[in-house]
């Protein structure tokens, strides 16, 4: 009797510190925490080295030395400063293309029945089994045929054709879920259908909108084969290919090239902090795409 | 409606339907602006692909070869290099996108705090916005045999003998270029952070509480309850992931592209790099887009394959 009572008021005066370890997920911290720094170890170094000079940089990559070479900053901006208003331009371009032509389509989808619609449909949603990879080659015939070499618009227009087939795909699921009462009762007042569409439709989509917005967003800023094979100037050039160039400049000395990278990351890490729970969920929603 | 005679219905729908039409034919003019921009650099490159697949073709004359560019590619000597690579970049990077982001979604979401849970989201998220040029030039830098960090920390662990010029050593390059996620625009070593982890998070977060609660209450531990309540329910996320790799391995060469154009040699050639350098270099376009036909072939027969394979037993259970 004695030795149980014992034991038991021995385990429970033991109980708090192991539970309180449990309690704390220590070994769970443990781990993500060693991954979070070796995810970010790349990107600490090119942090840190976006501040040296080439002496500094012989010296360790690990940690900031002082004075810090913020001149880096200037002589990459110069360059890459350029390449970041290209990426802009063409990326809110396509965005809004996008948004415009898809949403367009998407309500009518969603709304209407006429002739063919199922067919029609049929035909967009396909459209996700095509890799670029097939379609690059003409494509590019085509649009050299088209004198859109070397011009923004030659990214834009086949931007926005590639990315309105799975923003039609996400915009029509949602419109389809729209209650009817909202459009009969607009009807019934006489409103069009372009009164519809942009009165009720399109406000009622914002949350799938954001999701359209960030998955062409992120598709757009990265794109890199088709910008390469289209533009041949460097004043054109978009983020990934102008830095894909850019390290042949300063093939020695890393500080500005780091710098660059560093600037070059900014707009997007930007849009993140902003909208990070619709980031989030665009790029889930995006990955579902082939 | 129900209590109309089958005839009536017979006669009024015809009017009906072109009643709708005469209404709501404006509604083709909500389509059309999607579908010039689709026919003009989807449709028309799609068929222009297949068609061209069959000719001599350099962007401007067509010289009829029939199955010739196919027969071509049987003894083409760098796909048959790019072979083994892709196999191995395809194989790394199932690997890793079955493991370790799964490992870490699983204990983020086994984490007590919603707070944590959110911190370490995330975090791991912050990498997929850097621009995937960006992480692929860093990691360059990383390989760079003279002043990349590995190699210097290698040496200063003393294991000296093991540095390299990791990009221009053919017996290593394709793994290192595995090692930052393969062709495409996958996230580098930990392999933690990415669009996998977010996709496995969904699922998890997507199991009905009252499940996990039951398991508890039957003293159920992690890992019985990983393998057999957690991976089950979130077979759909696993199945996504495994042909989203596959498919995007099988295609892509940016990152080849950027960093080795294949070389040193062959040793880092992809299909997808062989076809670009054959159109864009060497002006062989009706050949690229045979390799472009193959490559979609095998890309839709393994997309068909696995999500029959890997239907789930239990019906109306899909994703």
């Amino acid at each position: 009797m004695t030795t149980a009572n014992l034991s038991v008021t021995t385990t429970r005066a033991k109980r708090p510190l192991p539970e309180l370890l449990a309690q704390a997920d220590l070994g769970k911290h443990a781990f993500l925490l060693i991954a979070v720094v070796l995810t970010y170890a790349p990107f600490w170094i090119m942090f840190t080295v976006s501040f040296k000079d080439q002496a500094q940089f012989y010296h360790s990559v690990w940690e900031l030395d002082f004075p810090m070479h913020f001149e880096n900053y200037e002589s990459a901006s110069a360059v890459v400063g350029r390449y970041i208003a290209n990426s802009v331009f063409v990326t809110v371009a396509t965005i809004i293309g996008t948004i415009v032509f898809s949403s367009l389509a998407a309500f009518a989808f969603a709304r209407y029945r006429f002739p063919a619609k199922r067919l029609l449909f049929w035909m967009i949603i396909s459209l996700l089994m095509v890799p670029s990879i097939l379609t690059m080659v003409p494509a590019f015939v085509l649009v050299r045929q088209m004198g859109l070499m070397n011009s923004h618009w030659g990214l834009i227009l086949p931007g926005i054709a590639g990315h309105q087939v799975f923003a039609i795909f996400l915009l029509r699921g949602y419109m389809a879920s729209l209650p009817e009462e909202l459009f009969e009762a607009a009807r019934i007042d006489g409103a069009s259908i372009f009164h519809c569409y942009f009165h009720i439709a399109l406000p009622l989509s914002r949350p799938i909108l954001s999701v359209v917005v960030i998955t062409t967003l992120l598709g757009s800023w990265n794109d890199f084969v088709w910008p390469l094979l289209i533009i041949n100037s460097d004043s054109l050039r978009t983020v990934p290919i102008g830095l894909a160039f850019f390290q042949t400049q300063f093939s020695t000395n890393h500080g500005p090239l780091m710098a660059g990278y560093v600037l070059s990351s900014l707009p997007l890490l930007l849009v993140f902090v902003l909208t990070s729970r619709e980031f989030i969920r665009g790029l889930t929603a995006g990955a579902v795409k082939f | 409606m129900t209590t109309l005679p089958i005839a009536s219905i017979a006669e009024t729908t015809p009017m009906r339907a072109r009643a709708r039409i005469g209404k709501v034919w404006p509604v083709y003019l909500f389509i059309v602006p999607a579908f010039v921009l689709l026919c003009l650099f989807c449709y028309y490159p799609f068929f222009s692909a297949f068609y061209h697949s069959l000719f001599d073709w350099d962007g401007v004359n067509t010289r009829f070869v029939g199955l010739g560019n196919f027969q071509a590619m049987l003894g083409d000597e760098v796909l048959a290099a790019s072979l083994p690579n892709i196999a191995i970049l395809t194989a790394m990077g199932v690997f890793f996108a079955m493991t370790l982001p799964l490992l870490a979604a699983e204990i983020i979401f086994n984490l007590r705090s919603q707070i944590s849970q959110s911190v370490y989201r995330y975090l791991f998220t912050i990498p997929l916005v850097l621009p995937w040029v960006v992480t692929v030039l860093v990691w360059r830098f990383l390989y760079d045999p003279i002043d990349g960090p590995i190699n210097s920390i290698l040496n200063a662990i003393g294991l000296g003998q093991f540095a390299r010029a990791w990009l221009a050593d053919p017996t290593v390059a394709i793994y290192a270029i595995g090692m930052l996620g393969g062709g495409g625009t996958g996230v580098g070593f930990p392999f933690v952070a990415g669009l996998n982890l977010l996709i496995y998070l969904a699922g998890l977060n997507s199991i009905s509480r009252e499940v996990i609660d039951a398991s508890r209450l039957d003293g159920v531990n992690a890992l019985q309850r990983f393998f057999m309540i957690d991976l089950p329910l979130i077979r759909g996320q696993v199945r996504t992931i495994l042909v989203l790799t596959i498919i995007t391995q099988i295609q892509a060469f940016q990152t080849i592209i950027l960093l080795t154009r294949g070389g040193p040699g062959y040793s880092t050639m992809v299909p997808g790099m062989a076809m670009y350098q054959n159109a864009f270099e060497f002006g062989r376009m009706g050949y690229a887009s045979a390799i472009g036909v193959v490559l979609f072939v095998v890309m839709i027969i393994i997309t068909v394959v696995s999500l029959n394979r890997l239907r789930s037993p239990v019906e109306g259970d899909e994703s």
